[in-house]
């Protein structure tokens, strides 16, 4: 199965140029040691296929596995079942399987390729806001000074209060924390987007900013992924919504697991 | 003080220089090694000798394995022939081995010395045996001997630069002025015995042979003639041997060792050369520079 | 930018063991450490993570097992039956090691400058004015007070005597330190302070770190990827975030439950 899903893949990066993103039935299964090995099935066999300058809005009910289908997606959960495949013109092959990566490749798949913006800021304590933004240019290689300056471009343009930028997000308000994980999560431009309900706590004219963020950044050919509840937003940046049953294939193998939400 | 005639004093039941012929030969073979392996510490069964520990016994116990019937011994201690030390060595070798004995470094084959090397150059033809208390260069840095054999194995001699910076830190300067240690044949880290770091430039090429030998400590090694010697330092804290701002009171010399010497209860102080030998021979120079032409001719 | 190829690690393991008549240490572990990465080892007491620290860094000999190591110049070192000499040199220019109590990594009765240069001498400095600049930037790169410079390490605090050590292990630009347990038994708050600061010094020096530790927030820090060792076995390793927010292992999960909220 594995050898056919790898060809599969292969032709598909190959023919398909605008390709970012692929998953296959993708399941993901909790088992509850604390619990008495209690197991909750949250993905049934979701898959998607996501291409640059799309931006994919995912649906449905709260706690129906979207968040668990980004986690999986970007490295953050193992999923039990199925493949992800992400493009990588650097091999042969032209993608990565990230689910038989090993940790080190993911960390370089992060690096490169993928960025996350999750809904709570857990950032690194006592690291300036200015810092914890600009760090993810400076990894890859951008000057201080450089990435200072779009840092501190950035979080202007989010409405983030310059008296801020030296000090820790521990004291902010929820709005300023998040503005501060978004500034994070897309200034390094990364060509394969995952956010999770990014605009949460946010005001109207700060929704809009970020939407706009968004935009750009699916106009200049990211793939995004994207969990947004508030309808606005949804409009804006989307390009294509769906419904996460939708994209479950019912298999035979998953009915009889106890299903908890 | 001059010459003395040999077997004028042997004395009857002895061994010739008093050691037995195994032992003298389980030396030689420690200073063959030695010899082999400059600066390299070589651990020998050290004798009891009719002198205490640490009066000694290492450099009596080199002497005596090499002394033969046509040798000159001469005896120093801090550069004088006339201490208790010197005057008891030197008839030890009277006795035990009838061999000539002299005060005039010039003279002498074998030269015996604690803590000073004589101000005359030696030459191809003379042995200088040192009197070594402590062998271990490192023994105040690194306080385990087999941590201390491993440093020496492999040549990891950072910690006495440790030392020095120190030193510089506390004093302003490199604080060792006596058993300056020294780096022979670019390899190993060797304790000079405590001769004042002024005469550490001597050991360096000297024609003669250098044999140390520690009784205590049961260590023998050496430095064969002509090597390199080098004191350790810091570039920008070089090596500099002490001067003096007077000359030698008896002789005038500007160029030796001087000990400063108390003359009277007002403290009235005194400079004079450290190496009576030395010292007496440029007075006579000077006294009847006629006399020693005609002597040498 | 292209992606580079495929980096090897600097330090590899496989089936790694090192026991006590036959009990306890550490059995068939497998690992690899890639450059610039930092690698955490978490277990409780009698797990063998320390075991697992010595055995790594050749400060025990090992059982069985493989263990190599890829050097700056000299190729790829089979580490196992290494000679002494070699073993020192590398500890000297390419490794660093962190103790948990820093007095065992400092020496004592000489100055503080002392300790940061005295690696520096044992390699072949040789001039005493650059030492002391050295070690009076490291002073201040560690956020000591420079002009300490002179006094011994017992007038600094526990904490301040950490990051000397740190310090001390650094001045040479290692690629790969070890660290025991680096922040156990100190001040809630200078622990704090040091794990920044070896943050800090990890992403700006590129340096490839073993850190072993038992607690979680730790590695939650300074880690990207960890190893959850029990009994003398690895249960489970994987990216840091993937093994604290998906741990799959009962042993991980109970470790992580147990962690107290702030």
């Amino acid at each position: 199965m594995n050898a056919n899903a790898d060809l599969s893949n292969e032709l598909a990066f190959a023919r398909r140029d605008a390709l970012m993103l692929r998953a296959r039935g993708i399941a993901k299964t909790f088992t509850l040691h604390q619990q008495g090995g209690a197991r909750i099935a949250a993905l049934h066999g979701v898959s998607l296929d996501v291409e640059r300058g799309e931006c994919v809005v995912l649906s449905g009910a709260s706690g129906a596995g979207k968040s668990t289908f980004l986690r999986c997606i970007y490295g953050n959960y193992l999923a039990t079942g199925g493949t992800i495949a992400i493009r990588d013109d650097s091999r042969e092959s032209r993608h990565v399987s990230l689910t038989h990566a090993s940790p080190h490749d993911v960390i370089r798949l992060r690096r490169t390729t993928m960025g996350y913006v999750s809904q709570f800021l857990r950032a690194i304590p006592r690291v300036s806001s200015l810092d914890l933004v600009s760090e993810p240019l400076v990894s890859r290689g951008v000057g201080e000074e450089d990435a200072r300056a779009r840092a501190s471009a950035l979080l202007e343009r989010l409405h983030v209060p310059r008296r801020l930028w030296a000090l820790a997000p521990a004291t902010f308000s929820g709005g300023e924390q998040q503005r501060v994980n978004i500034a994070r999560g897309l200034i390094a431009g990364q060509p394969l987007l995952l956010l999770d309900e990014p605009t949460a706590s946010l005001d109207a004219e700060n929704r809009d900013v970020v939407a706009d963020l968004i935009v750009e950044a699916r106009e200049a050919g990211a793939a995004i992924v994207g969990i947004f509840h508030d309808e606005d937003t949804r409009e804006r940046v989307a390009t294509r919504v769906v419904g996460l049953d939708e994209l479950t294939k019912q298999s035979p193998s998953n009915t009889g697991i106890l299903q908890t939400c | 003080m001059s010459a003395r005639e040999a077997g004028t004093e042997l004395a009857e039941g002895y061994n010739f220089a008093y050691l037995d012929e195994q032992t003298k030969r389980m030396i030689r073979r420690a200073l063959l090694k030695a010899v082999a392996v400059p600066g390299h510490q070589v651990p020998f069964a050290s004798r009891e000798m009719p002198l205490p520990y640490g009066w000694g016994t290492g450099g009596l116990q080199v002497t005596s394995a090499i002394i033969g019937r046509s040798d000159t011994l001469k005896v120093i201690d801090q550069g004088s022939d006339e201490t208790t030390n010197a005057v008891n060595i030197r008839r030890f070798f009277a006795r035990t081995a009838g061999v000539a004995t002299t005060t005039r470094t010039a003279d002498a084959s074998i030269v015996q010395t604690r803590h000073r090397i004589p101000e005359t150059p030696l030459t191809e033809a003379q042995i200088l045996v040192y009197q070594v208390p402590m062998p271990e260069p490192l023994y105040r840095l690194e306080p385990r001997v087999t941590e201390c054999r491993k440093l020496h194995a492999l040549a990891d001699y950072g910690l006495i630069n440790v030392k020095y910076y120190e030193d510089i830190v506390q004093h302003g300067s490199i604080a060792t002025t006596y058993d300056y240690p020294v780096l022979v044949n670019d390899r190993y880290l060797t304790s000079p015995s405590p001769i004042p770091k002024f005469d550490n430039p001597k050991m360096h090429m000297n024609p003669a042979l250098q044999l140390f030998g520690a009784g205590r400590e049961r260590r023998i090694y050496a430095i064969p003639p002509y090597t390199k010697v080098k004191s350790l330092d810091f570039e920008d804290h070089p090596f500099s041997v002490q001067r003096w701002e007077h000359q030698c009171a008896l002789c005038g010399s500007r160029e030796s060792f001087l000990d400063e010497m108390i003359v009277d209860d007002a403290g009235s102080r005194m400079f004079v050369c450290s190496d009576s030998d030395y010292c007496s021979s440029r007075r006579a120079a000077q006294d009847a520079p006629g006399d020693a032409a005609k002597e040498a001719a | 930018m292209t992606v580079s190829a495929h980096v090897a690690p600097l330090l590899s393991a496989r089936g790694l063991s090192k026991q006590y008549a036959g009990r306890g240490g550490c059995v068939e572990i497998d690992l690899d450490v890639y450059p610039g990465e930092v690698l955490c080892i978490v277990g409780e007491s009698g797990s063998g993570k320390s075991t697992l620290l010595n055995a790594l860094a050749l400060r025990t000999p090992s059982n069985r097992g493989t263990l190599t190591y890829r050097t700056r110049d000299a190729g790829t070192l089979d580490l196992i039956g290494l000679a002494e000499p070699q073993r020192r040199m590398l500890s000297r220019t390419e490794w660093g090691f962190v103790h948990q109590n820093a007095r065992d990594g400092l020496r004592h009765g000489v100055s503080a400058g002392a300790n940061i240069g005295e690696p520096l001498m044992a390699i072949g400095a040789r001039h005493y004015g650059r030492l002391r600049e050295t070690a009076a930037d490291w002073m201040a790169r560690v956020e000591l007070d420079a002009a300490r410079i002179d006094e011994l390490p017992s007038a600094f605090s526990g904490g301040m005597q950490q990051r000397l050590q740190i310090a001390r292990n650094l001045v040479t630009g290692p690629r790969l330190v070890f660290m025991d347990e680096p922040t156990a038994g100190l001040d809630v708050s200078v622990q704090a302070r040091l794990l920044d600061l070896l943050r800090t010094l990890t992403s700006k020096l590129h340096l490839a770190a073993l850190i072993v530790t038992h607690d979680i927030g730790v590695a939650r820090l300074l880690a990207h990827r960890l190893m959850v060792m029990k009994d003398g076995r690895v249960v489970e390793s994987g990216l840091t975030d993937q093994v604290l927010d998906d741990p799959q292992h009962p042993y991980t999960q109970t470790l992580v439950a147990s962690v107290l909220p702030v």
